[in-house]
């Protein structure tokens, strides 16, 4: 039976994906987006409402609209795009800029998106990117699912570099002798403790009783080590390469010695650390193989290597839109589909920021790590619950619940919990959401004072999709010292933020950003609620660019949701960039509304978007680099 | 000098300072630095340090207070009312160069106006343009560090160190169009090899210790080397043959990767080779992992630099101290606030002046090294003697974010090819590259004629 839901999910595979054949290569009509004639969008809005200021010569806001053709948007892709996010959210023409009667704007994007849209849906392009190496978190987990051994990679590997927020984007990861004398440390560390007692049976498999038992034993042992380790790209050489180094160490040691040889060479091989993905088929655009396609699924849904039952999935063929659907259905219902809370969301959120920071004493002096340490497990816990009861991802902003212990629920004012673990509470409504959490509160703070500036930024990066450009040269920044002060009494922050944007050269852009990050300054450095600051009463009240007026959380909540449609698109942005660990390009952007097309007649539930990506062309193939 | 004929401490009582001591008889090669030292005279080591953000002493109203430039050139300048005052004992071996710019970090095009703080770092060595992308076509310079060792850093174990403070891109900070690589290192191996640092004290101990025989003892040690190279001879041969099953672009990059694992080969070999001579030591425990506070952390850092200029591991460290737009906080300097927040200072002195305040706690980081520099034996002298410390901002005033009247000094005389002691005025719009090609040629690199935006060269004996 097809539910409405599947149906909208086959009809984001069919538009996409499915009509590539499995033989052949793959210049493919997809079916239309809509059928009938599409009317071309109206190209007099643009010329009389943004080709002012965004000529050749102006380029305002970085974007020339010179010769942009509304019938063929494609043409100019990035600039479409970037009309299309500045004109969702609301944020063009600027606040005090002519503005077109109401409908308009919205004919123009809704016609720009469709032209795009149609324009893609007749060229299957889904991008490409160097192999991944394993990240230093992607490497702890698979090593522990692998031999049993929990080590801390902090201390053994270094760092990866980041990309678009995320740690696993493969172009920017280039390779240094750093690199290699990690791993090789690594290998040497996790070999010794996987094998320093034979009760392990990860890796003991089997154990010889006689000595004349112990090749084929041995034999058994590395075979299961390399399948596993290889994520079912084992060959013949790999298991025999592996084999020569346990008779080197047996050789001059114990069995146990010998086996940790072999696999100190198996974590140290490329097809373990690197996730190679072999050229199958011809042309120019082709589906990955079965076996590079579970290792993106299990990557991406867990943040580990494919298990047993996804390597035997791969023998009947893994790249069918069914076979796809029905394996991302089982990783979300494992446990370990925590991985998207605790590797995604968490650097979608940027809650890295809270490794380095630590508050300044006069303002949080009963601060410590383990306060940090409860924020981002509140997060976790939070996330993944959406993940395991497939809300809404909406919910994400309005939630009424959350996850505390005995120290957050304090911290929150919230009545006291039992016991020493993570207990769900119901929130008052200034608390709900994300946007109620310490860890994001904390990760937008400066360590002496609160950040609406920090903290409307995040909103517009994180959650709209649209970052303020960088602040000009010479720009000063706010009044930090205490002698911030006006007729003896000490500025508030709000005070100072508002003296701030007095200049007209701060406020073309604050004035997006600042109004947002008002909103939360009831929460203090440290996500704690206050109704007092510098001695005055907090004002969380606010106008935002478009004159709205908004007051608190719940009001920046509700204006969120008025813009829920930039909010989706960029959580699918970020899902897609870390599910297929490249950055997204204008191309990509039919594929992320689709997404959420698709979503939408599932009630915008985790999984539909999920499985949106699991689905998308940029997942399930690759085209030879440009 | 007075603190030259200073008693110098055993390199035993150095380590110590890095945690509890454990019998870890390592490299034979840990001879005692000065004895072979003295026979060849080998190159000078080379330290080059970053910090972020400018200093006080580059804004208009610091130039006139001497926030960072003492008044007076030449040879009686007055270190008191600087952010150098705690390198007072030091002066004999400071060569301060004032007032030169960083001009390759300022926007070129109008859509990298803005990106001051993310060209920086990428600048402070190469002296280039970093070009603007945000994949991994990067390019800027081959940074000084690297020409050095590139020349210089061959005949041990590791050629250069690269280290840092401050955490790789936490998502965020880097932007605009550009790689986060740009402000996650100062270290290029070429103009499109960026070169990680390591953050983690861990990491760093066993970069120098490790892969080339940690160990309980001599057979395990051999043992472990043995193992590696064979491991490595292996997987030359195991690249190739997964290379065949792949496209082009990834057979190319496992092709970069092959290129590293040779180096290490290299390495290894380079390691037996001075095998043989030598009795046991004593080397510290491996230290517990990244400390909370700035201080201790820094100085846990350069206790690992020294301890493996003293075993002559390496000659050549990158470190960098700090990461543009940081918020982080630095207590112990006495001032409460953010670091990106005070260095925009808005030009008023107060303000200014508490910026020069941290400054200065972030140059008495300089005055920890050294003293260890100068605490360990070195042959009849200290590590200070054929060492040299060079510390900059790439920015100038970073109210402005302009990279004018940069903050730059050299510390130490590396074997006599620095006289220091003297405080050098540059011309008005004289490029930083001008000092550090300079400061090559005298280190060893004659025959260099150009470095990154050279103008020329600069005395910095003179």
């Amino acid at each position: 039976m097809i539910t409405p839901t599947a149906a909208g999910l086959l009809a984001v595979i069919g538009m996409m994906a499915a009509a590539l054949t499995s033989t052949t290569e793959a210049r493919v009509a997809a079916p239309q987006v809509s059928s009938g004639s599409i009317a071309p969008p109206d190209g007099d809005a643009i010329q009389t409402y943004c080709l002012p200021c965004h000529t050749d010569r102006r380029r305002s806001g970085g974007l020339s609209l010179a010769g942009f053709d509304v019938a063929k948007p494609g043409r100019m892709a990035e600039a479409a795009e970037q009309v299309i996010r500045k004109l969702r959210s609301g944020m063009m023409p600027p606040p005090g800029a002519r503005r077109p009667p109401p409908g308009v704007l919205p004919a123009l994007v809704d016609g720009l998106e469709r032209a795009i849209d149609a324009e893609a849906a007749d060229a299957v392009n889904p991008g490409s990117r160097p192999f991944q190496r394993l990240t230093r978190e992607e490497y702890a987990r698979t090593v522990s699912d692998l031999v049993g051994v929990e080590v801390d990679v902090t201390g053994l590997l270094p760092p990866d570099t980041t990309s678009a927020g995320f740690d696993n984007i493969a172009d920017v990861q280039p390779f240094a002798a750093t690199q290699v004398t990690s791993h090789l440390r690594a290998a040497a560390v996790v070999a010794e403790r996987a094998t320093s007692t034979r009760s392990n049976a990860k890796v003991f498999s089997c154990r010889p009783r006689t000595a004349a038992a112990e090749a084929a034993c041995a034999s058994r042992i590395v075979r299961d080590l390399t399948t596993r380790a290889f994520r079912g790209a084992a060959a013949p050489e790999d298991v025999s390469d592996a084999l020569a180094f346990y008779a080197r160490g047996r050789q001059r040691g114990s069995f146990p010695q010998g086996i940790q040889l072999a696999l100190q060479s198996i974590l140290v091989s490329p097809r373990f650390l690197f996730r190679l993905e072999p050229v199958t088929g011809a042309g120019a655009v082709r589906r990955v193989s079965s076996e590079a396609l579970a290792s993106r699924l299990s990557y991406f849904i867990w943040g580990r290597a494919p298990d047993a039952a996804l390597l035997v999935a791969t023998r009947g063929g893994l790249n069918t839109p069914e076979a796809i659907d029905g394996q991302v259905r089982r990783l979300l219902a494992d446990p370990r589909s925590i991985g998207l809370a605790s590797r995604f969301a968490r650097q979608w959120l940027r809650l890295q920021a809270l490794e380095d920071f630590t508050p300044a004493e006069a303002v949080a002096p009963a601060f410590d790590r383990r306060l940090v340490t409860s924020m981002l497990r509140e997060t976790e816990l939070f996330v993944d619950s959406l993940v395991r009861a497939d809300r809404s991802v909406l919910d994400l902003l309005t939630a009424d619940y959350t996850f505390v212990d005995q120290r957050l629920a304090a911290h929150y004012g919230l009545p006291p919990v039992a016991g020493t673990g993570f207990v769900r509470v119901v929130l008052p409504d200034s608390r709900r959401g994300l946007l109620g959490q310490g860890s994001v509160l904390m990760a937008t703070s400066l360590a002496e004072r609160t950040s609406p500036v920090l903290r409307g930024k995040w909103v517009m990066e994180v959650l709209l999709g649209t970052p303020p450009p960088p602040p000009p040269p010479n720009v000063p920044s706010l009044d930090d010292s205490a002698k911030a002060v006006q007729n003896g009494v000490r500025l508030s922050t709000r005070q100072r933020i508002e003296s701030h944007r007095k200049s007209p050269q701060c406020a073309s852009c604050h004035r997006f950003i600042d109004p947002l990050g008002m909103t939360l300054e009831q929460f203090d450095v440290t996500g704690a609620w206050r109704t007092e600051e510098s001695g005055a009463a907090v004002d969380a009240q606010g106008e935002l660019f478009d004159g709205t007026a908004v007051d608190g959380p719940a009001g920046l909540r509700r204006e969120l949701l008025d813009r829920q449609l930039m909010v989706l698109r960029t959580f699918t942005e970020n899902l897609l960039t870390y599910a297929i660990g490249r950055r997204l390009e204008a191309g990509d952007m039919p594929v992320v509304r689709a997404i959420v097309r698709a979503a939408e007649a599932d009630g915008y539930r985790v999984s539909s978007f999920i499985r949106g990506v699991a689905a998308s062309a940029p997942f399930t193939m690759t085209s030879a680099p440009r | 000098m007075s603190f030259m004929s200073g008693k110098s401490l055993s390199r035993r009582t150095m380590i110590r300072g890095l945690g509890a001591t454990v019998a870890l008889p390592w490299l034979d090669a840990m001879t005692p630095a000065g004895r072979v030292l003295a026979a060849a005279a080998p190159p000078p080591r080379l330290v080059c340090i970053e910090m972020v953000h400018g200093a006080a002493g580059s804004a208009q109203l610091g130039v006139e207070r001497n926030l960072w430039a003492p008044a007076a050139t030449g040879r009686s300048f007055d270190l008191a009312p600087t952010s150098l005052a705690s390198l007072e004992p030091y002066r004999d071996v400071l060569t301060i160069v004032s007032n030169t710019d960083v001009p390759s970090a300022e926007p070129y095009s109008t859509r990298e106006i803005g990106g001051d703080h993310i060209r920086s770092s990428a600048s402070f060595l190469t002296h280039a343009h970093p070009k603007q992308t945000a994949g991994a076509d990067v390019e800027v310079g081959t940074s000084l560090d690297q020409l050095y060792a590139q020349r210089f850093g061959q005949d041990t174990p590791i050629p250069s160190l690269q280290l840092c403070i401050e955490n790789v891109d936490q998502g965020g900070g880097c932007g605009f169009g550009y790689s986060c690589v740009y402000t996650d290192t100062i270290s290029w191996a070429s103009p499109t090899e960026p070169l990680p640092m390591i953050r983690d004290p861990r990491v760093v101990f066993d970069e120098i210790f490790g892969v080339f025989g940690a160990g309980a003892d001599e057979r395990a040690r051999r043992r472990n080397r043995d193992d590696n190279r064979s491991i490595l001879d292996w997987l030359s041969g195991a690249i190739a043959r997964v290379s065949r099953d792949l496209g082009a672009g990834d057979r190319s990059r496992l092709g970069d990767y092959l290129t590293q694992v040779r180096e290490i080969e290299r390495r290894l070999q380079a390691v037996e080779a001075r095998h043989g001579t030598g009795e046991p030591r004593e080397l510290p425990g491996a230290p517990a992992g990244v400390p909370d506070s700035f201080g201790a952390h820094v100085k846990l850092l350069i206790d690992l630099q020294v301890l493996a200029f003293a075993s002559d591991v390496t000659r050549v460290v990158a470190f960098k101290l700090g990461r543009d737009n940081s918020n982080r906080a630095y207590p112990e300097s006495g001032v409460a606030g953010a670091f990106h927040p005070a260095s925009h200072h808005g030009g008023r002195a107060d303000r200014l002046l508490e910026f020069a305040q941290i400054n200065a706690y972030h140059v008495s980081m300089v005055r920890y090294y050294l003293d260890r520099l100068h605490a360990t034996a070195d042959g009849d002298g200290s590590l200070l003697d054929r060492t040299v410390v060079l510390y900059g901002s790439p920015m100038g005033d970073s109210n402005q974010h302009d990279h004018k009247r940069v903050p730059f000094f050299l510390a130490g005389r590396a074997g006599g090819a620095l006289t220091g002691g003297r405080h050098l005025q540059a011309p008005e719009g004289t490029p930083l590259s001008n000092v550090m090609l300079s400061l090559l040629r005298v280190l060893g690199l004659h025959e260099m004629e150009a470095f990154g935006d050279s103008t020329g060269t600069f005395d910095l004996n003179g």
